[in-house]
């Protein structure tokens, strides 16, 4: 899957994680796809369960080869 | 779209879900104008500058809550105006004040009753400044909601001296005839229709926006043919509710949480006034039997709906005011 768009959340630390991928997906249409790079226990447990939180469908999350994660979100509406 | 700085110093309240980014924005669009006693102002201005809303002072002080920043980021889009009480100007959005020890707060917004606003201040005193911080806290907040449009058209907190927050119920209005569906509308132009040639009535109850029809037997014949002196008018010229019909609907309402909104009658002789005798029956003694309950007149000519006008109790007298028709009525 094509995401719409994409970020990098690996540098960040809480509670920019999240605030970052919320205004990401904000900024995406209803239906919109975000890519989320991250790593680390703290955002890979809170960035996923917290856009659920908001009404966001968690697409997918995948390990990838560097050790960093890939999140898929779809973002859904009106609620952000 | 915020900038970087922005989203650093509003991070945390960006994650809160009725923030956000779009919300953050709402709030930077706003230009507070507080015309409050220094103690309250420079609390609410605190709260508010945190929050990412400018303020500005219209009090004279030289306090130091009341600087003007010589250039905004950008031009506000609204102007909210916080003012002591018992003072309400035309543009007030926010009245502080006091009664018997609590602060009482009440905010407007641009689709409130201002006649509702000045209900809610008459009797209030200036705001005391012995709780200047909750009280400025409670001033943030109203204006944070007013901005984030999350705020009813008029609603009100009450800060007791043991510092517990209440919300404040404001009653329904009683200067604005209720929003009835043009369905409702076209339902009770053909029940009043197959009343005639005789007046016919009906009753509008709802809760909040969803406005139903209880069409009522007009019993002013079945009066006049009892007791013709206590009741000289026939149905040709005089409504009566059904006494049965209106108690029954009454502990209806009662059951569902709905309210009477209105009582509608029709003048089959083309009139819209709200007569003499319908003010009389509606306050016989100068004071209205159902506050904040509406009158509706809807008057017909040759058979047809002409034209229809509210009658609201306001200050001592009923205000009377165009109920538009449905086209094609």
């Amino acid at each position: 899957m094509t995401p719409d768009a994409r970020i990098d959340i690996t540098a960040e630390v809480c509670p920019m994680t999240f605030v970052r991928t919320k205004i990401a997906l904000e900024r995406l249409p209803i239906g919109g796809v975000l890519e989320v790079r991250l790593k680390g226990d703290e955002p890979l447990r809170n960035v996923p369960e917290s856009a659920r939180d908001l009404g966001h469908t968690v697409l997918g999350l995948e390990q990838l080869e560097d050790g960093t994660w890939r999140l898929l979100l779809r973002r859904e509406g009106p609620a952000c | 779209m915020l900038t970087e700085p922005q989203i650093q110093r509003y991070a945390r309240q960006l994650l809160l879900r009725d923030v956000g980014e779009r919300g953050q924005e709402a709030l930077g669009a706003v230009l507070v104008e507080l015309a409050l006693p220094d103690e309250v102002a420079a609390a609410a201005a605190a709260y508010l500058r945190a929050g990412g809303t400018e303020v500005h002072g219209l009090a004279l002080s030289d306090a130091p809550w009341a600087w003007t920043p010589p250039l905004l980021e950008a031009a506000p889009q609204r102007r909210l105006h916080v003012v002591a009480a018992p003072t309400v100007p035309e543009r007030a959005a926010v009245v502080v004040g006091s009664d018997a020890g609590r602060a009482v707060l009440w905010s407007l917004g641009e689709s409130g009753c201002r006649a509702c606003l000045a209900d809610g201040v008459r009797g209030l005193g200036p705001p005391d400044v012995g709780a200047a911080v909750q009280t400025g806290s409670l001033v943030a907040l109203l204006v944070q909601r007013r901005a984030l449009g999350l705020a009813s058209p008029i609603e009100g907190l009450a800060l007791s001296e043991g510092g517990a927050i209440s919300t404040l119920a404001a009653r329904p209005c009683p200067h604005r005839p209720p929003a009835v569906p043009e369905a409702v509308l076209r339902a009770l132009l053909i029940h009043l229709a197959s009343a005639l040639p005789d007046e016919g009535c009906a009753v509008l109850v709802g809760r909040d926006d969803d406005v139903r029809l209880v069409p009522v037997e007009n019993a002013q014949a079945t009066h006049h043919a009892r007791d013709p002196e206590a009741f000289p008018r026939t149905a040709r010229t005089a409504f009566s509710l059904d006494p049965r019909a209106w108690l029954g609907l009454l502990r209806e309402v009662d059951r569902t949480g709905e309210r009477v909104l209105a009582i509608a009658h029709s003048h089959p002789d083309g009139g819209t006034h709200f007569s003499g005798e319908d003010r009389r029956s509606a306050a016989p003694d100068g004071l209205p039997l159902l506050p904040g309950v509406a009158h509706l007149v809807v008057a017909f000519s040759g058979g047809r709906p002409g034209a229809a006008r509210w009658a609201l109790w306001s200050d001592g007298d009923f205000l009377e005011m165009d109920c538009p028709l449905p086209s094609g009525s």
